[in-house]
C-alpha cells in the first residue's frame, strides 16, 4: 500500500512537472542525477551514443556558452564547448562537451525546433556525449532532468549486489541469517540501476534508495535536487546527504548508523529507478548480546 | 612698429601652441632580434642566468629567456597550467595532479580531479564540472576549497584576493584563508550572470561585467562597509561568453574584452576608452600609463597585433600569419609567438 502510494505520488510529480522535451531523438542515458564521478554528485544527465543535433528542451534565451579552445585568456573547463539557456519560471539548462564549433552563438532565441549545437567529446568527456543541467534559479539548485523530461521506457529493475555491516572491526558482507553483535553499527550496499541503450547496459544511480528496520522506514535518499550547503554540495534540502557522506565507492551507498538491539532484526533495502521499477533485498539477521 | 610686429609674431607662435599644440604622435620600432623555431629549438636546462617566462604556444609550453634560450620545453598532453614558479600538466581526466618547477623537477602532487589554473602566483583547482574552486598551497594540500550553487564564469587572482563570478549573476571575493571577503548577486538585469571581472592589486578597486538587458561594466571601490559602485556603463552589444578583464601593471587602467570591441578604462577619471577588435583576445600586455598596450587576437581572418595607447588611440594593426599567439614584453624587450615561431624583438619608441 505505501509502496503503490510513493509510486502513484512519483507519478503525479512527474505529470505535473513534465514539460520539457528530449533535447535529442536517441536517449542513451550513460550517467544519472546524483551519481559519484570525479569525487563529486553528477549534477545532470549524460546522454551517451552516436553523435546527434541537439534541441533546446524548452524555449528559451541564450545566456551563456563557451567555445573550447577559442582564447587561452578563459579559464580551463571540463564542461568543454557549452551553452546554457533561459527559460520560463527561473529555469536554466545547460548543454555540456558538444562539439567545437557547433554552438549557434548568434541565435539568442531558440525554439523547440532549433539545432543549438551537437553531441561531442569536448572538456572532461572521454567519448561523445551531451552532459544536460537543469538548475532552477530561484531555488538555487539543481533539479534531476527525469523530473522534467518525458519518462523513458525501462523494464530492469535497480540491482542490490553486496550489503556491507561496517563496525570498528571492519567492514563485512552480511547474508541473510547471519549473525552479528549487538551494538551500532553502519550499513552501505552496492546498488546500481542499469540503463539500456546502444546495445549495451550502463551502470548508472537509481532514483530513490528506502531501508527498513524491522519494518520501520529509517532511510529515505531521493534523486531529487541537489543545494549548496554550508559549503558542499547536498542531495535533499531536509536531511541534506553530501557526497562523501553517502558515497563510500562509485556504487557503494553508505546508509546509516543503526542500533541493532539482540533478537531477530529484518533489514529491509528498496531501490527504485526513475521509471519506478523496484529492486528489493530483504535480510533476517540474528543479533546477539 | 618694429616692436608691435615682434610682438605679433610672437603671440601668433604663442597662440598656435595653445590652440593647436598637441603630443606628438608615437613612433615606435621594432627591431627584431633572433627568431627560435620550437620544432627545432635546443633546449638549455638551467643554463641561463636571466629568470625565465613561461609559455604556452601552439601545443607546447615551457620556458625561455628574452635572449630567446629556451630552458623548458614539453608537448602539451591536453592543458597545462603554468607560470613563472612552476606548472602542472594534465591530461583530460587526472586523479592526481603534478606540480613541477621551471626545470620539470617533480614538487608535489595534488590528490583533487579537475583542472588546474594558476593565476596572480597562486594555484588553483576548478572541478570538471565548474562548481567548485580550490587554492592549492606549495605542498599540494587544499588551502580553502568553495562550492557555488551555479557554474563559475571566472576565477581571477591577485596575491591577496581571488574574484570569482559565476553565471547565477553572484561574484565573490575570497581572502588567501578562503573567507568571503565580499559577495554580490547582481538582480538589476532582465538576465543575471557574471561575464567577467577581477580586482586590482591592491584589493581597491573591482571591475564586473555582468548581465543580460542592460549588460553592465561596473567599477567598484572600496569603502568601509566593503565595496560600492563607482561608475557603470551599459553595453550596446551584449556579449554572452566570457568577457576577459583586467587591471594594468600600475593599477591605474583596467581593460575589457567586449563584442567587437577592448574597453580601456582610466581609473580615476572613470572614462572608458573603446578599440575595435575582433574575435576573441590571445594576450594582452598592459603595463600602464604613458605605455604602449599590446593586443593579440584571432577572428575569422586569422591572427593579429595591435598596438593602442591607454587613451584608446591605435597606433597599428597588422594581420599575422597563423591561428595561435602570445605575447610578452619584459621592459623595451618582446618576445612575439606565431605558431610554432617565437620572435625577439627590441623596441624602441620615440
Amino acid at each position: 500500500m505505501k509502496l503503490n502510494l510513493v509510486y502513484l505520488l512519483l507519478v503525479i510529480s512527474c505529470v505535473s512537472v513534465y514539460a520539457f522535451q528530449w533535447p535529442v531523438e536517441d536517449v542513451v542515458i550513460i550517467s544519472t542525477f546524483g551519481e559519484s564521478e570525479d569525487n563529486q554528485f553528477v549534477k545532470g544527465v549524460d546522454i551517451g551514443g552516436d553523435s546527434q543535433d541537439i534541441s533546446p528542451i524548452d524555449q528559451g534565451e541564450l545566456v551563456f556558452y563557451s567555445n573550447q579552445g577559442t582564447s587561452p585568456l578563459d579559464i580551463p573547463s571540463g564542461l568543454g564547448t557549452y551553452v546554457i539557456y533561459q527559460h520560463k519560471n527561473g529555469i536554466r539548462s545547460l548543454y555540456g562537451c558538444l562539439e567545437a564549433g557547433s554552438i549557434n552563438t548568434n541565435q539568442k532565441q531558440v525554439d523547440l525546433s532549433d539545432t543549438i549545437g551537437r553531441m561531442g567529446s569536448t572538456g572532461s568527456a572521454v567519448g561523445t556525449m551531451l552532459h544536460l543541467q537543469v538548475i532552477d534559479t530561484e531555488f538555487e539548485k539543481y533539479i534531476n532532468p527525469l523530473l522534467t523530461l518525458p519518462l523513458l521506457v525501462d523494464g530492469s529493475k535497480p540491482i542490490i549486489d553486496e550489503v556491507y555491516l561496517i563496525t570498528e572491526e571492519g567492514k563485512q558482507v552480511i547474508n541473510p541469517g547471519k549473525i552479528i553483535k549487538s551494538g551500532v553499527v553502519g550499513l552501505s550496499a552496492d546498488i546500481r540501476d542499469l540503463s539500456y541503450g546502444a546495445g549495451y547496459y550502463c551502470p548508472v544511480s537509481p532514483f530513490s534508495i528506502s531501508l527498513f528496520i524491522n519494518g520501520e522506514n529509517l532511510v529515505n535518499i531521493n534523486f531529487e535536487s541537489l543545494k549548496i550547503k554550508d559549503n558542499k554540495m547536498i542531495l535533499q534540502e531536509l536531511e541534506g546527504i553530501s557526497h562523501d557522506e553517502l558515497y563510500r565507492d562509485k556504487w557503494e551507498f553508505y546508509l546509516g548508523e543503526f542500533e541493532l538491539n539482540p533478537g531477530d532484526v529484518m533489514v529491509e533495502i528498496s531501490v527504485k529507478d526513475f521509471a519506478g521499477n523496484e529492486g528489493v533485498k530483504i535480510f533476517p539477521l540474528k543479533v546477539m548480546e | 612698429m618694429k616692436v608691435i610686429k615682434r610682438f605679433s609674431v610672437m603671440l601668433i607662435f604663442i597662440t598656435y601652441f595653445f590652440v593647436f599644440g598637441q603630443q606628438l604622435p608615437y613612433e615606435i620600432t621594432y627591431i627584431p632580434l633572433w627568431v627560435e623555431d620550437l620544432k627545432m629549438a635546443d633546449v638549455v636546462v638551467g643554463n641561463s642566468e636571466q629568470s625565465p617566462e613561461s609559455f604556452r604556444l601552439n601545443g607546447k609550453y615551457g620556458y625561455l629567456c628574452n635572449n630567446g634560450e629556451i630552458t623548458y620545453m614539453e608537448d602539451l598532453l591536453y592543458g597545462v597550467a603554468i607560470d613563472g614558479n612552476g606548472f602542472i600538466s594534465y591530461s583530460r581526466q587526472n586523479d592526481v595532479l603534478v606540480i613541477r618547477d621551471i626545470d620539470g623537477r617533480f614538487l608535489n602532487t595534488i590528490e583533487l580531479t579537475g583542472y588546474p589554473f594558476f593565476s596572480g602566483d597562486r594555484r588553483f583547482v576548478i572541478s570538471y564540472d565548474k562548481n567548485q574552486v580550490s587554492e592549492i598551497n606549495n605542498i599540494g594540500t587544499v588551502v580553502w576549497q568553495k562550492t557555488f550553487s551555479s557554474s563559475i564564469t571566472e576565477v581571477s587572482a591577485t596575491p591577496s584576493l581571488v574574484f570569482i563570478g559565476n553565471v547565477d549573476g553572484k561574484f565573490s571575493l575570497i581572502d588567501s584563508m578562503g573567507e568571503v571577503a565580499f559577495s554580490y548577486t547582481a538582480k538589476t538585469s532582465r538576465i543575471n550572470a557574471v561575464y567577467g571581472g577581477s580586482v586590482s592589486e591592491n584589493g581597491d578597486y573591482i571591475l564586473t561585467v555582468s548581465g543580460i538587458d542592460p549588460q553592465l561594466i561596473s567599477l567598484w571601490s572600496k569603502n568601509s562597509d566593503g565595496y560600492r559602485v563607482d561608475a557603470s556603463w551599459s553595453i550596446d552589444k551584449e556579449l554572452r561568453r566570457h568577457a576577459v578583464t583586467g587591471f594594468s601593471e600600475d593599477g591605474l587602467f583596467a581593460f575589457i574584452e567586449a563584442e567587437d570591441e577592448l574597453f580601456i578604462l582610466e581609473i580615476r577619471k572613470a572614462k572608458l576608452n573603446s578599440v575595435k577588435i575582433t574575435g576573441r583576445l590571445q594576450s594582452i600586455n598592459f603595463p600602464g600609463s604613458g605605455e604602449i598596450v599590446h593586443v593579440t587576437g584571432r577572428d575569422e581572418d586569422g591572427l593579429y597585433l595591435i598596438a593602442i595607447e591607454t587613451s584608446g588611440n591605435q597606433l597599428f594593426y597588422t594581420r599575422l600569419a597563423g591561428t595561435n599567439s602570445m605575447f610578452i614584453r619584459d621592459q623595451n624587450k618582446i618576445i612575439l609567438g606565431i605558431d610554432n615561431k617565437l620572435i625577439g624583438f627590441d623596441m624602441e619608441s620615440m
